[in-house]
């Protein structure tokens, strides 16, 4: 049996892998965004009980009016960005050398991102940098974008731009910072918009592309990709439905210019309008197309929140409202749709090979890191229920969340800046302009239909996160 | 014939024709790691046919089946 990364005589790095069944427990990255993402947070509440934190690890650049402050600061804690470095290199190297990569291209590839990240981070804390729309998320991509398209870096580098993995252990982090209790009071709303959003978009889409003449199965990959998940949508309706090769990319490259755009798009059209950010966060959550970009949209329109800018709301409102739109209304749901399309190709379409769709797709193509997400956001909110809402603020948050936090943001600027660093434009799968008019119809459609839901239907909803 | 996972083994997942590592994929199905991966959970076990050139499930099966080498 060949390993994952042994290679044939016919294709270099192609190999095959045995049926995965639970080995997907240390094979799988979302297992492993659990595992890094739930180790922190227990390690974190192990110090807070001893009546210590982890917040010395946990560092994260100060606000800054001068370069010399800047520079001084950093001077300052150097140690701690040493050990944090360590830290994120350690966990990281044991997971992506289980699932396959090599050492000695992770690590340096890693240490690139890591000093990019500080200095990103330390950008975003210039006391003018909203002034000049410097958040940290859009200044990673467009920092990444720039650097991949126009300088370039030796593929083997990618194995430290793991723009899925990042976000997903930052997703688990994020639960830690999520009450359960908002899960349950917000998520049926959640699902209930998504859901409507979602159907809507993928029928657009695919109606539009069977009229254009496109395949099937290409439609059904391209409205998955636009609807459910972005790419990871994509890739799992084109499997279930057994597609083209070449449907799968091209659903790819709509997905991804489409993300891009949104990412600067949603955050500036709603500041334009003064949207509360939990409102944005939501609509950011029907309209954004992958999680990783969503996030960083959400995360730029959060910051940009306060008196200066008199945006209404607070930076975790639009984070919340992202999380609560897309992860759990659209992203649990993706084992449901790949099964019913498997379902319906080999009831009603005629394609070959056959596969007997078996409902445990539902559960094997789950997001798992999605629990790692509810258990962090179960577990926090058991611990706080120990302690009054004014302790809660003057100790658990300052000793024990906000450093939880500090981390998930070092986690989302690894993703946002790998985001830039993978997207080599010139690579991408042509995808031709029947397709790309069938996926923009749905990209209308849903960003007005999700603007009209999360600004006037449902906007009682997202305003009122925090309360 | 029956593999280690207890399932039929006439399928996909142990046909020479067959692909699903996750560097493969990520090498053949241009930007998937730009915001997916080849290492997903909601990928499964999905690969690629070489044989049909199709993406499709580990679990499927067809007439043009042959089992892989060990090894291979």
């Amino acid at each position: 049996m060949a390993s994952t990364n042994g290679a044939s005589k016919k294709e270099s790095g192609a190999a095959n892998v045995s049926s995965m069944g639970w080995k997907e427990l240390y094979l799988k990255e979302d297992w492993w965004a659990i595992y890094l993402g739930l180790g922190i947070i227990l390690v974190a509440f192990l110090f807070f009980v001893s009546g210590s934190s982890i917040k010395w690890i946990a560092v994260t650049p100060a606000k800054w009016h001068t370069l010399d402050q800047a520079i001084g600061y950093f001077g300052d804690h150097i140690g701690q960005y040493l050990a944090q470095f360590i830290m994120w290199s350690v966990v990281f190297t044991i997971s992506l050398r289980v699932l396959g990569f090599k050492f000695g291209e992770f690590f340096p590839s890693f240490l690139f991102v890591y000093i990019f990240s500080i200095i990103i981070f330390m950008i975003g804390q210039w006391d003018q940098a909203s002034h000049y729309n410097l958040e940290p998320p859009l200044l990673a991509l467009a920092l990444g974008l720039i650097i991949s398209n126009f300088i370039g870096l030796p593929k083997w580098m990618d194995a430290g731009f793991r723009v899925e993995y990042y976000i997903k252990a930052g997703i688990v982090l994020l639960g830690a910072t999520l009450p359960f209790t908002l899960i349950v009071w917000a998520g049926p709303v959640a699902v209930v918009q998504a859901t409507i959003v979602s159907i809507t978009t993928f029928t657009v889409i695919y109606f539009v592309s069977l009229k254009m003449g496109l395949d099937r199965r290409l439609a059904a990959t391209l409205g998955a990709g636009g609807a459910v998940c972005g790419v990871s949508g994509a890739i799992a309706i084109a499997g279930a439905v057994g597609a083209k090769k070449e449907h799968a990319p091209i659903a790819i490259t709509m997905v991804i210019i489409w993300a891009i755009v949104m990412i600067f798009f949603l955050p500036l059209v709603s500041r334009a309008i003064g949207l509360h950010t939990g409102v944005a966060g939501a609509w950011i959550g029907t309209s954004e197309f992958a999680d990783a970009a969503g996030f960083a949209a959400a995360q730029a329109y959060g910051n940009m929140a306060g008196a200066a800018t008199g945006i209404p709301g607070t930076p975790d409102d639009a984070v919340f409202g992202f999380t609560l739109m897309k992860v759990i209304g659209r992203d649990i749901w993706i084992g449901i749709w790949a099964f019913l399309f498997a379902l319906i190709a080999t009831t009603r379409w005629e394609r070959r090979p056959h596969t007997k769709p078996n409902p445990a797709e539902i559960w094997w193509r789950f997001p798992k890191f999605v629990i790692g997400f509810f258990l962090a956001s179960v577990f926090i909110t058991i611990v706080a229920a120990g302690y009054s809402q004014a302790d809660f603020n003057k100790i658990v948050k300052p000793e024990l969340v906000s450093p939880i936090k500090n981390l998930r943001t070092w986690a989302f600027i690894f993703c946002f800046f790998s985001i830039g660093l993978t997207t080599r434009f010139r690579e991408l799968a042509a995808a031709g302009m029947k397709p790309f008019w069938a996926f923009t119809s749905g990209v209308f459609v849903n960003v007005i239909l999700g603007f009209v839901l999360s600004t006037i239907v449902f906007a009682g909803y997202w305003s009122s996160l925090s309360h | 014939m029956i593999d280690d996972n207890g399932k039929a083994s006439v399928r996909c997942i142990t046909c020479t024709h067959f692909r699903n590592s996750p560097a493969y994929l990520e090498s053949v199905l241009r930007g998937l790691n730009t915001m997916s991966s080849g290492h997903a959970s909601v990928r499964k076990d999905d690969g690629v046919c070489l044989l049909h050139d199709l993406y499709l499930s580990a679990d499927a099966h067809c007439e043009q089946y042959v089992r892989a080498q060990a090894g291979g």
